[in-house]
């Protein structure tokens, strides 16, 4: 038995070495031993790649939206707030009433998904074909974070792209030419990661599921994108608050751990108003295409630093929503099922709303 | 189905196993077999053109035989008339018809005159220009007793619809390929792992290079006013490369398909970039399209002792119509002009002895850059458009865009730019730019090789783009 193992390893390293002659077998062999190495080589690589990046959300609904031929003139993107804070259905309802054109929107929210992210999202999106219906786009006005990676409430990347976001953002924010030498070479360090981690053929990301933050599948957004909660709460519920911004108290994601690499990829700065400057050329550019973008302020949504660059948005592009004055129905404890996230009637609530709001503002602007 | 594709990568395995154990010992059941893979290859784009493919084919096999079997010099030139008839009738119809519909429409317009014809609604079939050309070469060399007529219908079918080269070339001759056909094949293993090796390069320049420069480009071709001179100049270049990369890519799938099944194809690119003149060049690029019209049209012309005036004008003839071969717009017709216009300057201009004299590799750059330049009047549809792209390099953008070329997708596809033109580069003297490896003495060296090659294409073949030259 062991001389027929050593006889056939000689066999088939001599196969690799390509030592046989012309015949069918050998060739054969020797393909499927290089795809083997190829296949075990991705699966190591795989493995020891420090980092998964890829947004299965956006993927599988982009994918949703290809497969099923939808073309909804209305998308929605953002980040878990828009994800389980409205309702595209009934968003829908509220809108065409009264017309007799029946428009579809679309929720392409996402978990933890950053502003820069959801540039990036409707610049790649967009230039897929089935777009063409699309007229109206709302993103979600992810105000400034604290770059404190404390902050963040998944060990999960939720980036569209992950590292290249980030090295994207880093030549928006300052153009490569303006970096200096550590940081052109931090970038280029970070580059070559990316490389590397893409040639490794990880398609997916391992998901650390968070206790409140199951992720849907496939089936979920098969009518509209929409996911809602049923008050599954393994929190305290929200506090009413007679100031809104206590909010952001981060001590409820205490223990989390976030890898090395979120490190590097959460330290964005705030938004500023180069972003707004990036932000009114993309509206301006879209709207060439005749398609409308309108920022959106949730609730809780704002701060005195995004308070202070709203003046500088072009007129007509944005709604807000985070005024606990003008809508303190949003504010109430009993919508929320953690501390910014509504539960199933906040969704209701906060989507009619957002439906009202939007017809105001279509009307005015006439769009 | 396209090569890069998932379907291809379970049709060519079926067909290869089915070719070489059950069909193996009959050559006729391995030619049938053959016909009948190439006409669901051919038929999965869309079936209704294999019914013209057939209908065309059957005409040239019965013409062919005819030809032969009559000794009627009258006869034999009328049948021939027929076969060209049909085939370039057919070829002219479903490509030009339009064009000159439209042009003649223009014209007359010109004169006041209204006319009430208009254009039709017509989808070229796939690989109709390349077909069309290998069934004319067979029912012209049976015409000039090159060689016999074939009397096997698999064995003609199998020639013209063959599938690893029916849709994009290499444009095989009859006197090459079906001769082929009728000789029992056997597995050889070193040509089978040539073929393989000349896969996976065809799919790194095509998926990796081709599909690289071609999202660069095409967002410098949509809206140049936005790019500065260089970055115009720059996609001019990549425009090139992306050409290049596809076509000669495609190629070298076809080959190497070809030689898994026992066949070999011609060449059909020798480093075109590395000519050191335009006349060198045009040898290199698309060579099975440029002897075809050396072979079949230039000796219409060219009877034997000439005027070098006259010889360059008969060799400018072939640059003009290889430009209208590519497709029916203006466009077209300009790069072949132009072209047409750079050769007969190179041969005017110099001896052959010069040209021997003058060649250096510093040489490579102007003519490339010459040849790139004249292939950018071909990106778009109307000419007006190309010459706004020219004019543009000489004006300020309208828009303060990120530098392109710094982007992370542009550095790394000038990153695989420079792996391909090393390669090749390596192996100028031999036949395909992957030859080099087998100079490699450590087999585990290529193995490596092999393996990351893999992963970039896997990784690069989230964008596909369709072969380039489908259009033609």
């Amino acid at each position: 038995m062991q001389q027929k193992i050593t006889y056939r390893a000689k066999y088939i390293f001599a196969t690799l070495k390509g030592d046989h002659s012309n015949k069918m077998k050998g060739f054969l062999l020797r393909c499927t031993m290089i795809v083997l190495i190829f296949l075990i080589a991705r699966a190591v690589l795989e493995c020891i790649t420090p980092y998964h990046h890829g947004n299965l959300e956006i993927q599988t609904k982009t994918n949703i939206l290809t497969k099923n031929k939808l073309k909804p003139d209305l998308l929605i993107t953002g980040s878990s707030k828009i994800l389980r804070g409205v309702k595209s259905e009934l968003f829908d309802s509220i809108r065409n009433a009264g017309k007799r054109d029946y428009f579809q929107s679309f929720n392409m929210g996402s978990a933890g998904a950053l502003i820069g992210e959801n540039k990036y999202l409707i610049r790649n999106y967009l230039n897929e074909s089935f777009t063409d219906s699309c007229k109206t786009i709302f993103v979600e006005w992810v105000n400034s974070y604290d770059p404190n990676p404390a902050q963040q409430y998944t060990e999960r990347a939720t980036y569209w792209m992950g590292l290249s976001e980030y090295l994207e953002y880093m030549e928006m924010e300052a153009r490569m030419s303006f970096l200096s030498i550590p940081e052109r070479m931090k970038f280029m360090w970070l580059y070559t990661q990316m490389f590397l981690i893409n040639i490794s053929g990880v398609s997916r990301f391992k998901e650390q599921l968070v206790k409140w933050n199951d992720r849907p599948t496939e089936s979920w957004f098969d009518k509209g994108g929409y996911m809602a909660y049923q008050g599954h709460a393994p929190y305290l519920p929200a506090e009413k608050v007679e100031n809104p911004l206590a909010y952001f108290d981060t001590s409820f994601i205490n223990g989390q751990k976030v890898r090395a690499i979120e490190l590097h990829e959460k330290k964005f700065e705030f938004v500023n108003k180069a972003d707004i400057r990036q932000w009114n050329e993309m509206i301006n550019t879209f709207h060439e295409k005749g398609i409308h973008i309108i920022l959106l302020i949730m609730p809780l949504g704002l701060d005195d630093r995004v308070a202070s660059l709203i003046p500088h948005i072009q007129e007509g592009h944005l709604i807000d929503l985070s005024d606990p004055r003008l809508f303190p129905d949003l504010y109430d404890k009993e919508i929320y099922f953690d501390k910014i996230h509504f539960n199933d009637e906040g969704a209701r609530r906060f989507t009619r709303q957002l439906a009202q709001e939007w017809l105001k503002s279509s009307k005015r602007c006439k769009y | 189905m396209l090569f890069q594709s998932f379907e291809f990568a379970i049709f060519f395995p079926i067909v290869f196993g089915l070719y070489w154990t059950i069909f193996k010992n009959n050559i006729v059941h391995q030619n049938a077999f053959l016909v009948i893979s190439s006409f669901i290859f051919y038929g999965w784009w869309d079936w209704r053109f294999l019914g013209l493919m057939i209908v065309t084919a059957g005409i040239d096999f019965w013409v062919a035989n005819q030809i032969t079997a009559t000794e009627s010099k009258q006869k034999r030139k009328s049948l021939l008339i027929l076969s060209l008839i049909t085939n370039l009738g057919t070829l002219g119809f479903f490509k030009y018809f339009n064009f000159f519909i439209e042009n003649f429409i223009g014209i007359v317009r010109l004169f006041g005159i209204a006319p009430r014809i208009e254009t039709l609604n017509i989808i070229l079939p796939v690989g109709i220009s390349f077909y069309t050309l290998q069934a004319l070469s067979y029912t012209i060399d049976v015409y000039n007793r090159k060689i016999p007529s074939c009397k096997n219908v698999f064995t003609y079918f199998g020639y013209i619809s063959f599938f690893p080269q029916l849709v994009a070339g290499p444009i095989e001759r009859a006197g090459h390929l079906l001769p082929q056909f009728s000789k029992q094949r056997y597995f050889n293993r070193a040509i089978a792992t040539e073929g393989m090796r000349r896969i996976l390069l065809g799919l790194f320049m095509k998926v990796v290079v081709a599909d690289g420069c071609g999202r660069i480009a095409d967002q410098i071709y949509a809206h140049p006013e936005n790019f500065t001179g260089y970055e115009l100049i720059a996609g001019i270049i990549l425009f090139a490369i992306q050409v290049y990369a596809d076509f000669a890519g495609y190629s070298e799938i076809a080959i190497g398909t070809a030689s898994l099944l026992g066949f070999k194809l011609m060449r059909n690119f020798a480093f075109p970039f590395f000519s050191t003149d335009i006349a060198m060049l045009w040898r290199r690029w698309h060579i099975s399209l440029t002897s075809w019209f050396r072979d079949y049209f230039f000796v219409l012309f060219d009877k034997g002792k000439t005027t070098r005036v006259r010889f360059a004008f008969n060799v400018s003839l072939i640059y003009l119509l290889s430009g209208c071969w590519h497709g029916a717009t203006w466009n077209y017709v300009a790069w072949g002009l132009l072209n047409a216009m750079f050769v007969a300057i190179h041969i005017l201009n110099s001896s052959p002895q010069q040209q021997i004299k003058r060649a250096s590799n510093w040489r490579m750059i102007p003519t490339f850059l010459m040849f790139a330049c004249s292939l950018s009047i071909t990106r778009y549809t109307e000419l007006g458009d190309s010459i706004r792209y020219y004019a543009s390099i000489f004006s300020m953008p309208r828009t303060y865009q990120d530098p392109i070329l710094l982007q992370p997708d542009a550095l790394l596809s000038l990153f695989m730019i420079c792996i391909l033109f090393a390669l090749e580069w390596n192996s100028r003297f031999k036949h395909y730019g992957l030859a080099i490896i087998t100079e490699w003495k450590s087999p585990w060296l290529r193995i490596c090789f092999y393996v990351i090659i893999s992963m970039i294409i896997l990784h690069s073949s989230g964008h596909q783009k369709p072969f380039f030259y489908f259009k033609f």
